[in-house]
């Protein structure tokens, strides 16, 4: 596109020309413009030049061996890997008899309350009378304090009714 | 029905040619290593760290051979292994990234000195030289994406579309990329001859 103002490619028009088809306006304008034209094939053999250059560079450089990395970096994973496993086992050999230790002990009071209401109404029962014939057993032996020291109670009816008369 | 059984047959044949290539990393590196070195270094613009990515790259590469489905290139598929590596590398060290790049920077001041010597005159010869330097140092101007996109195009000779593919951009990121490149170097080209 010629205009008064650019009348060369327009970096939009360049950029167009260097990635795809140029336009119609743009093609028009290259067929009448050295200058445009030399810029275009200037910038693609700078790039192209520069590419080689880099190659060139690139293919100087010396590769190194993957296959050895691989392999150092196998090792290293199954190094890695031997140590969570070793790591692992310490664990392992450490809690394993403390978790044993801890399973074997008795029933602690905290233990016998929590099993408590899991005791069946047989068990109940017969723990009922089993509580029930030990307090009739001691019942007798334990008289009253009353009859022990021989003193009568004084809200008793016979002893209000004894004060009360002459 | 043929027709699609043909095609799928091609297919998977050139899958397994691809795979086979992945499968000998020897001739795989040597094959490959220079492009993928190439494309890293002058988008980072840090040779040794280029060197590491590279190595990481063919690893990567080697290890995951068997996720290689034969929808591109192997050029292609190590080329976006590459891609994905930088970008990780500069989302993750960003600041360490720029600063190590600052510290050892491209050392290839002399690197229109690779330039094949088949030009016709030493004028010419040096009027390349000098405007490899140029592009060089209009490169080193740009950001990363910039850079990445513009080598894709220029090096790797890609499509836009497979250049958005490769580096997860979308189509008009890339040409905003491009024409930001190429306008950069025009520029430092020395515009209107």
């Amino acid at each position: 596109m010629r205009t008064a103002v650019n009348p060369h490619l327009t970096d939009d028009q360049f950029t167009e020309c260097m990635l795809m088809e140029p336009s119609e306006a743009s093609r028009h304008h290259l067929a009448s413009c050295e200058l445009c034209r030399a810029e275009l094939a200037a910038f693609g053999s700078s790039v192209n030049d520069f590419g080689k250059a880099a190659a060139a560079w690139s293919e100087s450089m010396p590769s190194v061996s993957i296959r050895a990395l691989a392999k150092t970096n196998a090792r290293r994973t199954g190094f890695v890997t031997a140590g969570w496993a070793l790591t692992a086992a310490v664990l392992l050999a450490i809690g394993l008899p403390q978790w044993q230790h801890r399973r074997a002990m008795p029933a602690t009071d905290e233990t016998a309350e929590i099993a408590a209401p899991q005791d069946s109404a047989s068990q109940i029962a017969q723990d009922d009378k089993l509580m029930q014939s030990v307090y009739v057993a001691l019942a007798p032996q334990d008289p009253s304090p009353f009859q022990e020291y021989q003193l009568t109670d004084g809200h008793s009816p016979r002893r209000a009714s004894g004060s009360r008369t002459p | 029905m043929q027709i699609a059984l043909n095609a799928s047959m091609i297919h998977l044949g050139s899958q397994v040619a691809a795979i086979s290539e992945l499968d000998d990393i020897d001739s795989l590196v040597a094959a490959y290593w220079p492009r993928v070195l190439r494309f890293v270094t002058f988008s980072i613009g840090d040779a040794d760290l280029a060197q590491t990515i590279t190595q990481d790259c063919f690893l990567k590469a080697y290890n995951g051979r068997a996720s290689f489905r034969g929808e591109c290139s192997v050029n292609t598929w190590l080329i976006s292994i590459a891609n994905n590596l930088i970008r990780d590398q500069v989302r993750r060290k960003k600041f360490q990234f720029w600063r190590k790049a600052g510290a050892t920077s491209l050392d290839v001041t002399e690197l229109a000195s690779f330039l094949p010597s088949d030009e016709s005159s030493a004028e010419t010869r040096l009027l390349a030289r000098e405007r490899t330097e140029q592009v060089r140092a209009a490169l080193n101007t740009l950001s990363v994406n910039q850079r990445r996109v513009f080598l894709l195009k220029f090096f790797e000779g890609m499509d836009i579309t497979d250049i958005a593919e490769v580096t997860g951009m979308n189509v008009n990121t890339v040409k905003t990329h491009l024409h930001r490149g190429i306008s950069t170097i025009r520029a430092t080209l020395g515009g209107k001859l």
